[in-house]
C-alpha cells in the first residue's frame, strides 16, 4: 500500500473516529469517569437515521440533522434517568453503571431493528489520483467532519456555553461557586457528546453498514485516541483519533518481512483492533496522561 | 471530583476490554441479547399437513399415537437466514410426507425446532436441550460449521445422531456420529479452485470468514487451485461482523490478484464485495454456495461473482422447489438448501420404520436405506465416514443483475 493511500485511508477513519471521540473526551473531562454508552450514541444516531431516511422517506440532508437532534436528546435523558442519580459514586462504578446501559441499548436496538445488516443508501463514485482512491462519500466525510469540528471549537471557544464547559471541567466546584449552573452544564454536554457521536455513526453507516453492534465496533478505538491524545482534552482527541488512524493504517501496511530482509510478510487486517488496545496500553504506561493531557 | 488512578483506570478498560472482545469473538455476527423469536421467525414444528397426492405410499393412514421428537437446530436469526429458514421448512415438508403415510411404527414425527442464532453457544445450548431435556434420537442441524461441530462432538457423547444437511467442514468427519447429505468442503472448495485456474486465473488470493466453514473452503480451494497449477498469494482470514472490511479489501487490492477465492456469506458478503471495488479491486469473485450471499447491489455483480452450488438443476430438485415447497408456502425457496433438508429428513424417517425410533441402529440404517431412496437431490451415496462423496455441483455467476446458471 502506497503512502499516498494510507494517507487518504487515515484520513477517512480519523474523520469519523475523531467526531465520536470529540465527545467522548468532552464528558470524561466534566465527568470524570469513561462512558461506555457513548458507543451506543453512535449505533442510536445511526439507527435513527435509517428511520426517517429509508423507513420514513426523509431525505438524507433532513433526516441527519434531526437524528442528530435526537441522539442528543436522547443523551440528556440518559442523564435525567440515570447517571444523574449517581454523581456522587465512583468512577469506576459509573463505568460499570454505563457499561450495562450500553448492554440494554444494545438489546433494545437489535430488538427494534433485528440483527442483520442494514444500508443508508449511498451510491458513490470513484476517483483514482496517482494511484490514490478514494470516494466522494469519503470526501464528503472529511468535509463534514471538518465542519463540525470548526463549530464545536467555535461554540467551546466563543460562546458563554463554551466557557461554562470549560470551567466546569477544570473545577466543577469553583464553577459552580462562580455561579455557573453546572447541573445545566453537564445536560449541554450531553446533548453536545450525544450529537457529535450520531454524526459519527451516520459517517459510518453510510460507509459502511448499520448493526447493532455498530457502537461496540468503535468502542476500543475510541478510547485508544481519547487516551492518545489526553484524558478530558477535547483537542487532543481529535489529534487522537489522527495520530491512531495512521498507526493502524501504518502497522497493517508495512511489508515487515521485507523490510528484515525475509519473505514478505504483513500483520493480518484483523489485528487492527488490536493496534488500537496496544495504543492504549502503551499510553497509559509511558505517559498516562496523554498528548495533551495534564499530569495528576 | 475525584479522578480514579491511572493504573485503576488501566486495569478497568484491560478488564472491561477483555469481556468485550471475548463476547464479540464468541458470539461472531450477532452478539446481541434479543433472544430469538422463533415462533414467529421459524415456520416452527409440529403440524402434519395433507399428504401430496402425487406421492405413491402404500399406507395411507395418518400416524396417530404418541409423537417421536425430532430436533432441528437451525439459524433463524442471524447475518444469512434465508438457507434456515428454508432448510427448517425442507424438514417441515418432510415430516408431514412421512406422517401422512403412516409416520414410524404408527407414530408421528414432531419437529422442536431451536435458533443457534449463529452463536456456537447458544447451538451447544440448544443441543443439550434437545438431548437431555426433549430427548431426540436424532437432530437436524441446519447450521454452519462453527455450530454443527460442537453440537456434533456433544451429540456423539450421548450417542445422539446428528444428520448435517448445511455445514461443510471436512472437520466433520471426526465426529462418530454425523452423516452429511450435502458434500463437504474438501470437494466443493477444491473444485472451486480448479474452476477459478480453469478460467485462465493463475493467481489469487483467499478471502474466507474466520470460522471452520471458512478455513476449511481456504484449505482446499488453496489445494485445487494449486494443484491445478495457479498460485494463492495470501490467505486472509477476516473477522466476521466487522462494520468495516475496508483493510482486508485494501490488502486484496495491493496484492492484485487475478480471482479471489471465498467462503463469505451474508451481510459480510455484501460489505465485503462493495469495498473491494470501492478500493479498486475489480477482480472476480469466485465463491462456495453464493446463494447465501447478500449483494446490495446486483449490478456490482454482474460478470464479477461466481459461485459453485449444490445441485439444484436436478428435475426432482426443481419440481420439489417450484411445486411442494411453493405449494406450501407459496413460493419457491431462495436457495437449494430446503432440498438437501428434506432427503436428510425423509432418510432419518425412513430409517426409523427400518430400525425403530431410537438412535442406536440410525447411522448404521441410513447408509442402507439411501441405497433404494431417490431423493430431490439425486442418489445419495455415504461413505465409509457417512459423509456425501457425490453431491451434484452446479456453476452459477451474476448475469443481468441476478445470480443464474452457468453453461457448462
Amino acid at each position: 500500500m502506497q503512502v499516498g493511500q494510507i494517507a487518504v485511508n487515515s484520513l477517512v477513519w480519523a474523520a469519523e473516529l475523531g467526531v465520536i471521540a470529540i465527545g467522548m473526551s468532552l464528558a470524561y473531562g466534566i465527568l470524570g469517569f469513561a462512558n461506555f454508552a457513548h458507543g451506543e450514541f453512535v449505533t442510536v444516531g445511526a439507527y435513527l437515521t435509517y428511520t426517517l431516511h429509508i423507513q420514513a422517506g426523509l431525505p438524507l440532508l433532513i433526516a441527519i440533522p434531526i437524528a442528530m437532534l435526537f441522539t442528543g436528546l436522547f443523551a440528556v435523558l440518559l442523564d435525567i434517568g440515570v447517571f444523574s442519580y449517581v454523581r456522587q459514586a465512583s468512577a469506576v462504578a459509573k463505568m460499570v453503571l454505563s457499561v450495562g446501559i450500553a448492554m440494554i441499548i444494545r438489546a433494545v436496538i437489535s430488538v427494534l431493528f433485528g440483527t442483520s445488516a442494514l444500508h443508508l443508501e449511498f451510491p458513490s463514485k470513484r476517483f483514482e489520483v496517482s494511484n490514490v482512491r478514494f470516494t466522494d462519500l469519503q470526501i464528503i466525510i472529511i468535509v463534514a467532519t471538518l465542519i463540525s469540528m470548526v463549530l464545536f471549537h467555535l461554540v467551546f471557544q466563543q460562546t458563554k456555553l463554551g466557557k461554562a464547559l470549560r470551567a466546569t471541567a477544570d473545577n466543577p466546584a469553583l464553577a459552580e461557586a462562580k455561579g455557573i449552573n453546572t447541573t445545566g452544564v453537564i445536560r449541554w454536554m450531553w446533548f453536545i457528546s450525544g450529537i457529535f457521536a450520531a454524526l459519527g455513526g451516520i459517517l459510518l453507516g453510510l460507509e459502511t453498514q448499520l448493526r447493532p453492534a455498530l457502537g461496540l465496533f468503535v468502542l476500543m478505538p475510541m478510547f485508544a485516541a481519547v487516551t492518545v491524545g489526553g484524558l478530558g482534552s477535547v483537542y487532543g482527541a481529535v489529534v487522537g483519533a489522527l495520530v491512531l488512524a495512521l498507526a493502524q493504517n501504518l502497522a497493517l501496511g508495512i511489508d515487515y518481512g521485507s523490510l528484515l530482509g525475509f519473505e514478505p510478510w504483513r500483520l493480518r487486517a484483523g489485528y487492527k483492533t488490536g493496534i488500537a488496545l496496544l495504543a492504549l496500553v502503551a499510553t497509559l504506561l509511558v505517559r498516562p496522561q496523554g498528548l495533551f493531557g495534564r499530569e495528576g | 471530583m475525584k479522578r480514579p488512578t491511572y493504573v485503576t483506570l488501566l486495569l478497568s478498560f484491560l478488564l472491561i476490554a477483555s469481556l468485550g472482545l471475548a463476547a464479540c469473538q464468541a458470539a461472531a455476527p450477532a452478539e446481541e441479547e434479543a433472544p430469538a423469536e422463533e415462533e414467529e421467525a421459524a415456520p416452527a414444528e409440529e403440524e402434519a399437513p395433507p399428504a401430496e397426492e402425487e406421492e405413491a405410499p402404500a399406507e395411507e393412514e395418518e400416524a396417530a399415537g404418541e409423537p417421536i421428537p425430532i430436533g432441528v437446530l437451525s439459524n433463524l436469526t442471524g447475518p444469512e437466514t434465508n438457507s434456515g429458514v428454508d432448510m427448517v421448512r425442507g424438514v417441515e415438508l418432510a415430516v408431514a410426507e412421512l406422517n401422512a403415510t403412516g409416520g414410524v411404527d404408527g407414530r408421528p414425527l414432531e419437529l422442536i425446532v431451536e435458533d443457534a442464532e449463529y452463536r456456537p453457544q447458544l447451538g451447544v445450548d440448544a443441543a443439550h436441550k434437545l438431548i437431555d431435556v426433549n430427548q431426540v434420537p436424532v437432530i437436524l442441524n441446519v447450521g454452519g460449521s462453527g455450530i454443527m461441530l460442537p453440537v456434533g462432538e456433544y451429540a456423539g457423547t450421548q450417542n445422539v445422531v446428528v444428520i448435517n444437511t448445511g455445514a461443510s467442514s471436512p472437520q466433520l468427519r471426526d465426529l462418530p456420529t454425523l452423516c452429511s447429505v450435502v458434500p463437504l468442503d474438501d470437494i466443493v472448495g477444491k473444485a472451486l479452485g480448479e474452476w477459478a485456474y480453469e478460467e485462465g486465473y493463475t493467481t489469487a488470493v483467499t478471502a474466507v470468514p474466520n470460522n471452520p466453514y471458512g478455513i476449511g473452503v481456504q484449505d482446499f480451494a488453496t489445494i485445487g487451485f494449486e494443484e491445478a497449477g495457479g498460485e494463492v498469494l495470501e490467505q486472509i482470514a477476516y473477522i466476521e461482523g466487522e462494520a468495516d472490511y475496508r483493510p482486508d479489501a485494501q490488502r486484496i487490492a495491493d496484492l492484485g490478484p487475478d480471482a479471489v477465492l471465498s467462503a463469505t456469506y451474508g451481510d459480510d458478503a455484501n460489505l465485503f464485495l462493495k469495498q473491494t471495488i470501492e478500493v479498486g479491486a475489480d477482480t472476480p469473485w469466485f465463491i462456495t454456495y453464493p446463494t447465501i450471499i447478500n449483494v446490495g447491489n446486483p449490478e456490482d455483480a454482474n460478470g464479477r461473482v461466481f459461485g459453485l452450488e449444490p445441485g439444484w438443476d436436478l428435475p426432482e430438485a426443481q419440481d420439489f422447489m417450484n411445486n411442494v415447497y411453493a405449494g406450501e408456502y407459496g413460493e419457491p425457496p431462495s436457495t437449494p438448501w430446503a432440498n438437501y433438508a428434506y432427503d436428510g429428513m425423509m432418510l432419518v424417517g425412513l430409517a426409523m420404520r427400518e430400525c425403530g425410533p431410537t438412535s442406536d441402529c440410525l447411522q448404521e440404517a441410513i447408509p442402507e436405506v439411501a441405497k433404494t431412496y431417490d431423493g430431490v437431490t439425486g442418489r445419495i451415496e455415504f461413505d465409509e465416514d457417512c459423509q456425501r462423496p457425490n453431491a451434484p455441483l452446479v456453476r452459477m455467476g451474476y448475469q443481468d443483475g441476478e445470480l443464474q446458471l452457468l453453461e457448462e
